[in-house]
């Protein structure tokens, strides 16, 4: 389309001769070409709606790549809360699926009540990667709410819970196995 | 109307009291009348009540410790002030 506003005409003539420039740097913080063309085209996209705040005859450049950094981070950012609210979903339903396969055999988990248990759960939480151990000791000994466990760790609340469930589900795995060892399990029926 | 696969994705956070009234609210319902999602439930709240109980004791600290950090605190002097 031309330039036929004379606002539109000055952008063009300013901020055009970098395409390829932002384009390259784009290019480095994706590493994707259709990403990196993607965030291109916003980058120009959120430059000419803010092209009032662009001083004339200033650095270009820097300008259109600070915005497309800016950009970048923030994709970056929703990107990461999708992730982490995809994967304390996926640890919910692994935790279903754990819970299958004691169906036949315990399924309200009566084994929990076994009087050795809470040496083996302090024993198999000390095992745990720290990452999962320390979630889980905020959480269910110390009883801080996702919210206060994002605080004193300095991540993410989805980060919490997809570090919560992993940490609990990797426990009941350990708690399971050791529930199957000990003869704590029936025998009926759901044994490997 | 939410379904199985929305209760079981959604457990942990429902047991540990973090989701909005409403929602709780339904998950409760369902809990209430799913043949499927009810074992696990129970199962889960037996599990969380285990580790809870596997706390040791109430973590009460060696009967030294309160002077030590008397002591450390003492050694500090009167001069300190407020932060800020």
């Amino acid at each position: 389309m031309p330039a036929a506003d004379p606002r539109r005409a000055a952008f063009d003539a300013e901020m055009l001769p970098h395409l390829e420039a932002v384009y390259r740097f784009a290019l480095s913080l994706t590493r994707e070409t259709s990403e990196a063309e993607d965030l291109t085209q916003d980058t120009f996209l959120q430059a000419i709606r803010h092209w009032e705040q662009y001083q004339p005859g200033s650095n270009a450049r820097a300008w259109l790549f600070t915005i497309c950094r800016n950009l970048r981070s923030r994709q970056a950012e929703r990107r990461a809360r999708v992730e982490a609210t995809d994967a304390a979903e996926l640890e919910n339903l692994a935790a279903a699926a754990l819970h299958a396969t004691m169906v036949p055999v315990d399924p309200t988990g009566g084994f929990f009540d076994a009087p050795e248990l809470g040496d083996v759960i302090r024993r198999e939480l000390d095992k745990l990667p720290e990452e999962y151990r320390e979630v889980v000791a905020l959480s269910d000994l110390d009883d801080l709410s996702y919210a206060g466990i994002s605080q004193v760790l300095g991540v993410p609340v989805g980060t919490v819970k997809s570090r919560l469930f992993r940490g609990r589900r990797l426990l009941q795995e350990a708690l399971v196995e050791y529930a199957r060892d000990a003869g704590l399990l029936g025998r009926s029926g759901g044994e490997a | 109307m939410i379904d199985c696969r929305h209760v079981i994705g959604r457990m942990w956070e429902y047991l540990d009291g973090e989701l909005p009234e409403d929602e709780a609210e339904e998950i409760r319902a369902h809990l209430d009348v799913c043949g499927r999602c009810n074992p696990q439930y129970q199962f889960q709240i037996r599990f969380l009540s285990a580790v809870v109980a596997s706390r040791p004791g109430e973590g009460a600290p060696s009967p030294a410790l309160a002077g030590r950090v008397k002591a450390a605190l003492d050694s500090i002097g009167p001069d300190i002030h407020p932060a800020g």
